[in-house]
């Protein structure tokens, strides 16, 4: 759907022009991008997050419109900015939770109960602060939607020590301690005033003696308002064999549902997977993962390493060597466009030899080449080479069979 | 000047009223002016711009004293502060102490004066002291991460590893003042320092978080740099800290710890430029030539580089700045150990261990240096005790596995390393994963056989062609070189022989694009099988390989694997020429050009051709040097050589006591031995270098009327395809003498290349006419003689190039190559073929020609003479089914029955895939279960079937019928080995 979706981008270009003025077009709509359409909803994305916020409020309903009449049929448009803090940082995985609809509720809530200053959260200014009046907050949803995830960030956030089971765990702990006979130490344990994370709270279904422990931690915690949190993959009244006064006692706390990323969540998960690559030579690619691929995190996390795992030698890993990528694809390009490797690298701007330095430029930067490096390799400069690429993206949207080219040379 | 300036704009009331009364105003602008020269020299400072700080900072000096300010002061206080962290960034670390020590008692209380002094204490290795100063800041604010970050380093350094760790878990459980740039980044340096993947990613997150806040600063940025590495190990596809420390060289100049980390970083990814490598390392000496980790770095090389002595002496330099640095006292005690100075081991030892027993560095870098000296099986217990001492040490189970892998143990080194893996969850770690998966395909692809002293490692498709060849070679290597060397290895020898060159290339470096074809480690033998199409396109010689291989297995014995590099190539290279004359290495005009180019390096630093591009002229040079002592002083000499060095001697004593002098002096004998035996009558004209061309430049400069040197340059521009310039200079001769020889042939050559050749050939006639002569214009002439089309002429001329080179073994310009060519074009098959002859009794590298001789002796009827030059193609290519039928028949013809059986069997077991007979683009190798091959392969079974059973071997017979029936069953050959084996019944 990417390539349809912008072909009607640049379509529309015009008209939205003619719309709102060529002044607020060039300011406000010029740097939009389409990045994709999905379930009648078109995801646009925004250079930054005031063009956004701008564009959402003001133009939206004309966006839609123009694109509408384009396709044909009644479309929705959604704005996004793009994300552009913490790129450089590493990403063994990505670090921070992706928010989108699907999670934008347990995110907001847990992000109220994170007090500004380390002492005494659960009291003044935090309780005001509070977005629900309660202490006790079930999420549910199925697995893989980033739950833990969401709670081990929140957990990294909180100033100070929190308690944290899943609750197999915490039955095997309940178990020890009832045949030592120590079953109150570990209430007076959970009952202390710091936060409690109790994760895969669905696994209580069963066990009527925990259920009744957990029934009577839930009520002291009450007390004195230290956050409960509980995330399961059922939703509480969903819990198989879950004693009703428990069951109560859970769905009297703020009970939220997580889903599946939604598209956007799903690029942005895919981008902090990729780094900058995924801006630059690898965003295609990118793009249409997210578009195609549904479920969950672990699922959105495999359809990645298997995209990369085409590009990857299959076995062996290599050491960073920009030099021999940029040799391997010149000599391609030399032998594709049927010019020499010292021609293509030299000065000569005869029309054959630019427009394959382009293609060159372009497929090492989606070899994952930094600008300066190709530069370098090229004998220009990094604007330059910056500028060979966006020339020739330009001449791709007008020269279907060089977009071919480009695209087998890949 | 400022302050110059702004006196001049004062007008004279004004200064009389300051004079008479000083206003606050005036103290309020002085102060102003203090506050910018301080702030100006501290941008400068992080800048890296020293000498411009400096300025800034003297000129506040001068204000201040000017000023009488008190030295207390904190624009005083500043100024020293910058002052002497320049001292100190040049490496005057006492200048800094005492310029610090001389401010009052309570300006030595501020915390940049502690830090400092403590900074400059460290790097003397006074680390009591230093950690005394920082415990005060520590104490004195306990949220300055920096300060205890730094503690906790020099805290390590001192053999206080718990107390250390400790402090960075303190440090690690701050909560980070989000606005405070410098705690963010000490924060996540404490991090780093704890290591795992969940500290990884937090640390990550405040580098970027404080580089967010103060992108000037270097302290994130670099660590954050070191920490990619550390993840990523700079493996391709992931990031890279390069990018990171670049930015900081950028932003903060010449960086000590930038640079040092950018070295260590670069050092790691061996692709990359050395030379670009190592000037970082000389940046750091340029800057600071008192640095310890960069003079230590230094004196590591060298040790590694085999020169004791001289790392000694650097790391004794090193000691003499840092008394207490353990890591260099580690390195001091590898060199005594390698010394045999067993006292003065312990004594340092001891010293680097004290106070701190469970440290395991101490036996890993010995362990270390062992392996880089090329004696693994010796490294293993400096390995195994130091992973006693800490048993999740990465670097000790790295360093243990990779030596396991050297002594022929692969399957205990993936044990290893998959549980160092387990260690270092989520992190890239390039040369373990490769080293992971390419045992792991050892164990899936590869079969295990059996000879003798060797253990041979055969992937299964290659098994049962390469053990007809490669087991007999390696016998006779045992039994010929092991006589010759009187050394015969205790244990088995492991042979590994890789399906593909990817594949050796990774078990023997642990990446891809080693271009070697056989590397020995002592006990481990890689080889790449002959069948990898790459190499096969090379007309590689593997049984000369496996000769040279199995010759470091002996050299390396005979020295207890102290040999240096040069010298095991070197009787490696040697002993393929003892084996066969024709076993050469086509280098002669590099030792032409080298020899001329006054490029060849003395033995004393033969080692860094190893290192560089030059590899392989070392490899020659090195079969050069053991080829004169053996032809001058005896092989027993040769061998006395290589034992001087098991007896860890030094070279000079080791080539005193072999061959009687000093290596200066070997040195010229052997440019001696090179100009008047090797290279006497050759007359080719040299590939000019670079400073070649310089040296001519300079002489033609200095003699106006030296033709000749003229000549050379001229040659020098035509050879970079630089005709303006060599015009220049063929002008210049010809106007002083416009028949000039040498110069009639540079003018010829340039008359070829704008393709007027009868121009071209009236000059070479002039040049040669007069007396000047020289191999490859020789050739050209002869081309542009076959282009005029006068091939008797042209004959001529590649008869008189023979004369220039006699010993060319170029297959692309071969004169006797092309006379041959001439005389097949004319149908004249009896002339082609001496003249083909003449050239493959030099040359073992050529396939074609010697299959196409072989053909001819065959139509001759000489079978003897077919069968020699066909085993000589199998040397080269056994992948090759109608070599092996071809052979077999001769053999038949000879009546070798049991080896034509053996070459029908092989002819068998070449697979479609593999036959060199489909190696071009042009022909379609059979599919594998295709019908045809079947019925072909089951011919040659029942060919050898018949021989075995001539030959009374019933058991290889029968197993041969059973195989025809099992895999050509439904072809015309299993019904016939079904009659066979009822009529061998009856």
């Amino acid at each position: 759907m990417l390539p349809l979706l912008e072909d009607s981008w640049t379509r529309v270009q015009e008209s939205m022009r003619e719309r709102v003025g060529t002044a607020t077009f060039d300011a406000w709509l010029r740097g939009l991008r389409p990045v994709l359409l999905e379930r009648g909803t078109v995801y646009l994305e925004a250079e930054s997050r005031l063009a956004a916020d701008r564009v959402r409020a003001l133009f939206r309903t004309s966006i839609a419109e123009v694109l509408s009449a384009d396709f044909g049929t009644e479309l929705k448009v959604e704005i996004q900015a793009q994300d552009v803090d913490r790129f450089d940082a590493l990403e063994v995985s990505p670090q921070r939770p992706v928010i989108d609809d699907g999670n934008r509720t347990a995110h907001l809530v847990l992000q109220s109960l994170i007090p500004a200053q380390s002492r005494l959260p659960y009291e003044g200014a935090v309780n005001r602060a509070k977005l629900v009046p309660a202490s006790l907050y079930v999420f549910h949803g199925p697995s893989g939607v980033g739950k833990t995830f969401l709670l081990q960030w929140w957990r990294e956030q909180m100033p100070q020590r929190s308690l944290w089971f899943d609750l197999p765990e915490l039955l095997k702990v309940f178990q020890r301690v009832h045949q030592d006979k120590r079953v109150p130490q570990l209430f007076e344990e959970l009952t202390a005033s710091v936060p409690l994370v109790l994760d895969e709270a669905h696994r209580i279904a069963g066990k009527p003696k925990l259920q009744a422990f957990f029934q009577q931690v839930v009520e002291a915690r009450a007390v004195h308002g230290a956050p409960t949190v509980l995330a399961s993959r059922w939703h509480p009244k969903d819990v198989r064999d879950l004693d009703a006064s428990l069951q109560s006692a859970w769905m009297a706390g703020f009970v939220a549902g997580i889903e599946r990323p939604g598209p956007l969540g799903r690029l942005r998960y895919l981008r902090a997977l990729e780094g900058s690559p995924s801006r630059n030579g690898r965003a295609p690619q990118i793009e249409a993962l997210a578009q195609k691929t549904l479920g969950g995190y672990p699922e959105l996390r495999a359809a990645w390493a298997q995209s990369r795992g085409a590009t990857l030698p299959q076995r062996y890993l290599e050491l960073i060597d920009p030099r021999t990528v940029f040799q391997r694809v010149r000599d391609q390009v030399a032998e594709r466009f049927d010019v020499s490797a010292s021609d293509l690298c030299g000065k000569s701007q005869s029309r054959a030899l630019s427009r394959a330095r382009k293609v060159l430029a372009k497929l090492c930067q989606a070899q994952g080449l930094k600008g300066s490096e190709i530069g370098n390799f090229l004998g220009r400069t990094r604007a330059a080479v910056s500028y060979m690429v966006l020339s020739l993206e330009k001449e791709m949207q007008k020269a279907p069979e060089l977009r071919q080219l480009v695209e087998e040379l890949q | 000047m400022l302050r110059a300036m702004r006196s001049l704009q004062i007008s004279p009331w004004l200064l009389s009223v300051a004079l008479l009364a000083p206003s606050l105003r005036a103290q309020d602008e002085a102060a102003e002016e203090y506050e910018q020269l301080l702030a100006d020299g501290q941008r400068k400072l992080l800048a890296g711009r020293l000498l411009e700080a400096e300025q800034s900072f003297e000129e506040l000096f001068e204000y201040l004293a000017e000023d009488g300010a008190e030295e207390d002061g904190r624009y005083y206080i500043g100024a020293t502060v910058g002052l002497q962290t320049i001292e100190l960034r040049r490496g005057d670390y006492a200048g800094a102490q005492r310029g610090l020590l001389r401010l009052p008692p309570q300006a030595q209380a501020h915390p940049d004066v502690v830090w400092l002094l403590a900074e400059s204490h460290r790097r003397m290795g006074g680390y009591e002291r230093a950690a005394g100063l920082l415990r005060q800041l520590a104490e004195r604010d306990p949220a300055d991460a920096r300060a205890r970050y730094q503690l906790a380093a020099v805290l390590r350094a001192d053999g206080a590893r718990d107390a250390a760790a400790e402090l960075w878990r303190e440090i690690a459980a701050f909560e980070p003042d989000a606005g405070d740039a410098l705690q963010l980044a000490y924060v996540g340096r404490a991090l780093y320092e704890l290591g795992g993947r969940k500290n990884y990613e937090r640390a990550s997150q405040l580098f970027v978080d404080s580089i967010k806040l103060a992108p000037e600063r270097p302290e994130a940025r670099t660590a954050l740099g070191l920490l990619k590495y550390e993840a990523y190990g700079e493996a391709a596809g992931f990031p890279s800290g390069e990018r990171d420390l670049k930015k900081v060289l950028d932003v903060n100049g010449d960086d000590e710890a930038a640079l040092l980390t950018m070295y260590r970083i670069r050092s790691a990814n061996m692709v990359l430029d050395g030379s670009k490598t190592e000037a970082f390392l000389a940046r750091v000496l340029d800057r600071n030539p008192r640095c310890v980790e960069a003079l230590l770095l230094r004196a590591v090389n060298v040790l590694n580089d085999r020169r004791f002595e001289e790392a000694a002496d650097r790391l004794d330099a090193v000691l003499a700045i840092d008394p207490n640095h353990v890591t260099a006292l580690c390195h001091r005690a590898a060199v005594a150990l390698f010394l045999h100075r067993d006292d003065e081991y312990a004594e340092l030892r001891a010293r680097a261990t004290r106070g701190d027993a469970g440290w395991p560095d101490c036996d890993r870098i010995l362990g270390e240096h062992l392996a880089s000296l090329y004696r693994f099986a010796d490294s293993v217990p400096y390995f195994e005790a130091a992973l006693a001492l800490a048993p999740s040490d990465v670097a000790s189970i790295h360093g243990l596995s990779k030596s396991l892998i050297y002594c022929g143990e692969g399957a205990r080194a993936r044990a290893l390393l998959e549980q160092a893996k387990e260690i270092e969850k989520a992190m890239v770690d390039p040369w373990r994963s490769n080293a992971i998966a390419v045992q792991r395909l050892l164990e899936e692809e590869y079969e295990e056989v059996e000879s003798g002293p060797f253990t041979m490692l055969l992937h299964k498709e290659d098994s049962e062609v390469l053990r007809a060849y490669l087991l007999p070679i390696h016998a006779e290597a045992v039994e010929v070189l092991g006589k010759k060397y009187g050394w015969q290895p205790a244990g088995k020898t492991t042979v590994e022989v890789f399906h593909t060159w990817d594949d050796f290339s990774v078990r023997t470096i642990g990446f891809r694009g080693f271009t070697a074809l056989g590397a020995c480690f002592g006990r481990l033998i890689t080889l790449v099988s002959p069948v990898d199409v790459d190499l096969r396109r090379q007309d590689f010689m593997w049984e000369a390989t496996a000769w040279h291989e199995y010759t470091h297995v002996l050299t390396l014995g005979v020295s207890n694997n102290r040999v240096p590099r040069w010298l095991t190539e070197g009787f490696s290279v040697y002993e393929e020429r003892a084996r066969d004359t024709s076993w050469e290495r086509g280098m002669d005009r590099e030792l032409f050009d080298a020899f001329y180019n006054r490029d060849i390096p003395p033995v004393r630093l033969m080692n860094r051709l190893f290192r560089g591009p030059r590899i392989l002229f070392g490899y020659y040079q090195g079969g050069l040097i053991v080829e004169l002592v053996t032809k001058r002083y005896g092989f027993d000499k040769a061998l006395e050589l290589l034992r001087a060095f098991g007896d860890d001697l030094g070279i000079e004593q080791a080539f005193d006591r072999a061959v009687g002098k000093g290596s200066r002096a070997f040195d010229r004998e052997l440019l001696d031995y090179i100009e008047n035996d090797l290279l006497r009558g050759v007359r080719l004209v040299q590939r000019f270098d670079p400073p070649t061309v310089g040296r001519l430049m300079a002489a033609a400069r200095a003699d106006k009327g030296d033709l000749d040197v003229r000549v050379d340059l001229a040659w020098a521009g035509l050879q970079q395809n630089n005709p303006v310039d060599a015009g220049r200079w063929l002008s210049e001769v010809l106007r002083a003498e416009p028949r000039h020889p040498g110069g009639m042939l540079v003018r010829a050559e340039m008359l070829r290349r704008r393709e007027q050749l009868e121009a071209a050939l009236e000059h070479y006639q002039l040049g040669f006419g007069a007396g000047a002569d020289d191999f490859d214009s020789r050739i050209r002439c002869g081309e542009v003689l076959l282009e005029l089309g006068d091939a008797d002429a042209a004959i001529e001329m590649f008869e008189r190039a023979k004369a220039c080179w006699p010993s060319c073994t170029e297959q692309a310009t071969a004169p006797e190559l092309r006379i041959a060519a001439i005389h097949r074009g004319r149908g004249d098959q009896a002339k082609a073929q001496a003249e083909m002859k003449a050239y493959v009794r030099r040359t073992a590298r050529a396939f074609a020609p010697r299959f196409t001789l072989a053909e001819f002796e065959r139509e001759a009827g000489d079978r003897a003479a077919e069968l020699k030059l066909l085993r000589e193609c199998n040397r080269i290519d056994p992948f090759y089914r109608e070599l092996h039928v071809r052979m077999a028949s001769a053999y038949e013809a000879l009546g070798r029955a049991a080896e034509a059986a053996r070459e029908y069997e092989v002819a068998a077991a070449v697979r479609p895939g593999q036959d060199r007979a489909y190696i071009g683009p042009e022909a379609a190798a059979p599919a594998a279960g295709d019908a045809d091959e079947a019925a072909a392969r089951g011919q040659l079974w029942l060919q050898a079937a018949r021989l075995r059973h001539a030959l009374g071997d019933q058991r290889k017979r029968d197993s041969l019928i059973e195989r025809v029936l099992r895999e050509a069953s439904g072809t015309p050959a299993a019904d016939e080995a079904r009659d066979l084996e009822q009529k061998w019944r009856r």
